[in-house]
């Protein structure tokens, strides 16, 4: 059930509104810090820059989706070297209304290097061992019902015929008949447990008020308190300016946004320095077989044999997707037209590079700069190659990567052709941004304490992706959660 | 046209015309050219039926035009100043500005732009063409 006409929703808006707790952004992260600070019984205000759309209102993985729940309609690209195109949620429930919902664990390697390199308190595996179970419960998390995807069968078969270790990755989506026909997974159908459907409706329910349609632009300390220049107003029309007074700030606008408002507020030390993403490269395969559904989900098989280094994974398929990958091979694009039911695009995905946040003055979004080292650019292209590999054991005709190669792969040896990526000739993208507010103990780099408070100033929290030390290498909304439980837990005393 | 951080839009230049009428110029200059540009890439790229070729251009004209305006602000000035060096280096590649030229001219001068040794003709073009694409291949609502 959505939060459409929740009581919480605050549809008048006054010029100012005063709160004890104002979180700023309602993804997984402040979803999460709602929800448990309202069932607390304390007044929190959420405050979302997107507009509420309800989570049945478009397909997913649509056109209309990318306009409607996506910032700047899902065209944002991080300049640097190689190019990176990346994609964040903008409605009510950030993220997790648009995405895929595979859930996955913090590793314990990844933990204790936080704990080891960033002296953080408290973040072993066995520490959030009980958030995860938690969150697992509450979301339903699972595997997918039924036969896997004809899609998910052949990064299946390719890795048992080279011997990768391969598994069906876990989902939050829950079982059910909504999205039956075009389901938000290719591999099972259900529901996406979006925030707006699980946590902050629980934390309307809990007393939690939610404001859409407003950005916060600054925060500015006054005496005790906080107070917070927003505008408010849907898309297209004329915003107005509201204040908002608040004692404790949690800010959750997601690995981009945090570090851009803090910034613009004036709070700039080690703050978005140190962004991380997934860079992710595609690779578009042509089998014998129909292997698309063209219903749009996404297939839920993984190949971690190379973890943490890489993972190899199946993407969204649909013409539209498909047709953006084989621009890249204008000989072949009308390959859209005749075989498309037999192609499928996958991907290899590291962890690696570094990048930064800053605002430019005289505009108002963000610039996002991020560079692979030539150690990074190497490792992509050996996962390239080994997916590749196993794409080409699976049965797969012609590889199409999105790399400006001259012409498709047909053979094992042409994958050789994939071990330098060119910086300026490759393509990737990213749906996985953090580490741009990360978080450290004493003595460390890191604009953030051990519990996402912000060092230097006062009731001052981060609640979100920015806050991951390093990449969780998995694909990381658990991650989020579970620090973000974790962490207003401790803001109540309640860890 | 610019954004403010906050306020409502700017004027970015006012001569004899003054700066209402010189936006209003530029702006119906630009959307000439993105339409121009629309037209040569699905003509080259896509299938179009004739018997819904008018509203399917439409549709994807102000598709373009609308994502135009939804990408992050300074990369929007970026591509609309892009667009209109588009538009006039169509004078040195047929005699004529782009929007203006016949489908052939344009064509080549797309080409020459994708294929070319500087990596923001390239990227210009592919932006266009991902965007034509994907409402081409994803009709209104799917
Ligand atoms: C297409 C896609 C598929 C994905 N698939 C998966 C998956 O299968 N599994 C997985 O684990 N992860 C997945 N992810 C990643 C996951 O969704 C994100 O990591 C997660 O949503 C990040 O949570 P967050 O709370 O940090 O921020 P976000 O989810 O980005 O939420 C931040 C919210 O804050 C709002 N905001 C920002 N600035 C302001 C401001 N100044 N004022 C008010 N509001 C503001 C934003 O509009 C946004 O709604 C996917 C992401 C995408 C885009």
């Amino acid at each position: 059930m959505g939060i459409e006409d929740h009581s919480g929703l605050i549809d008048r808006c006054a010029e100012r509104i005063a709160c004890e707790i104002a979180v700023v952004g309602s993804g997984p992260g402040g979803a999460v810090t709602a929800d448990l600070l309202a069932k607390a019984g304390r007044d929190v205000l959420v405050i979302e820059e997107g507009p509420l759309v309800p989570a049945s209102a478009c397909r997913p993985y649509s056109r209309d989706e990318m306009e409607r729940k996506y910032r700047n309609g899902g065209v944002t690209v991080g300049l640097g070297g190689p190019k990176v195109t990346y994609a964040e949620g903008c409605c009510v429930g950030g993220g997790s209304e648009v995405n895929a919902g595979l859930y996955y664990r913090t590793p314990g390697d990844v933990l204790e290097r936080w704990s080891r390199e960033f002296r953080i308190e408290g973040i072993t595996f066995d520490h959030l061992a009980p958030h995860f179970e938690t969150i697992e419960k509450q979301l339903g998390v699972g595997e997918t019902r039924g036969e896997i995807s004809p899609q998910s069968a052949k990064l299946r078969e390719g890795a048992r015929r080279l011997g990768f270790s391969s598994l069906n990755s876990l989902t939050s989506f829950r079982a059910g008949a909504e999205m039956a026909t075009a389901g938000g997974t290719a591999d099972g159908d259900g529901q996406r447990a979006s925030m707006s459907r699980t946590y902050l409706r629980w934390a309307l329910d809990a007393g939690a008020r939610l404001l859409a349609d407003t950005r916060v632009q600054t925060l500015r300390r006054e005496g005790d308190r906080w107070r917070l220049r927003v505008l408010h107003g849907s898309r297209g029309a004329t915003p107005r300016r509201v204040e908002i007074a608040a004692d404790h700030v949690f800010v959750a606008g997601g690995a981009v946004q945090t570090p851009a408002l803090l910034r613009r507020s004036g709070i700039k030390r080690h703050v978005g320095n140190s962004l991380g993403l997934h860079a992710t490269l595609k690779i578009t395969a042509r089998f014998r077989d129909e292997i698309n559904r063209g219903n749009g989900g996404v297939p839920t098989w993984a190949i971690d044999e190379f973890a943490p280094r890489s993972y190899f994974t199946c993407a969204v398929s649909s013409r539209e997707y498909l047709a953006l990958e084989m621009l890249q091979y204008p000989e072949h694009f009308d390959e859209i037209e005749h075989n498309w039911r037999r192609m499928g695009i996958y991907s290899a995905r590291v962890s690696g590079g570094r990048g930064y946040v800053r605002n430019l003055p005289g505009f108002r979004d963000p610039l996002v700069w991020f560079r692979l080292s030539d150690r990074d650019l190497a490792e992509l292209s050996e996962a390239s190659q080994q997916l590749g590999s196993c794409l080409l054991a699976a049965g797969a005709e012609a590889l199409f990567p999105s790399v400006v190669l001259g012409g498709p792969i047909e053979s094992a040896e042409q994958l050789s052709r994939l071990a330098r990526l060119p910086r300026r000739a490759t393509n990737l993208m990213t749906i996985h941004l953090f580490s741009s507010c990360p978080m450290g103990g004493e003595g460390t780099p890191c604009p953030t304490d051990s519990f996402g408070a912000v060092r230097g100033a006062e009731q001052l929290h981060v609640a979100d992706a920015s806050l991951l030390c390093t990449a969780p290498t998995v694909n990381p909304q658990a991650t989020i959660m579970a620090i973000a439980r974790r962490n207003a837990l401790h803001f109540l005393g309640a860890l | 046209m610019r954004r403010g951080p906050d306020g409502p839009p700017r004027p970015t230049c006012s001569r004899e015309h003054g700066p209402a009428k010189t936006e209003e110029l530029a702006l119906s200059l630009f959307e000439k050219t993105v339409e121009g540009i629309c037209d040569s890439i699905l003509q080259s790229r896509c299938q179009v039926p004739p018997e819904d070729a008018d509203a399917r251009r439409t549709e994807v004209v102000q598709y373009v035009l609308a994502q135009h305006g939804r990408m992050p602000d300074y990369l929007r000035l970026a591509f609309r100043l892009a667009t209109w060096g588009f538009e006039l280096a169509g004078l040195a590649h047929g005699g004529r500005v782009f929007h203006r030229a016949a489908h052939p001219s344009r064509w080549r001068q797309i080409e020459s732009w994708r294929g070319g040794p500087v990596p923001v003709t390239r990227d210009f073009i592919r932006f266009y063409e991902s965007l034509i694409v994907q409402c081409w291949y994803a009709p209104n609502g799917n």
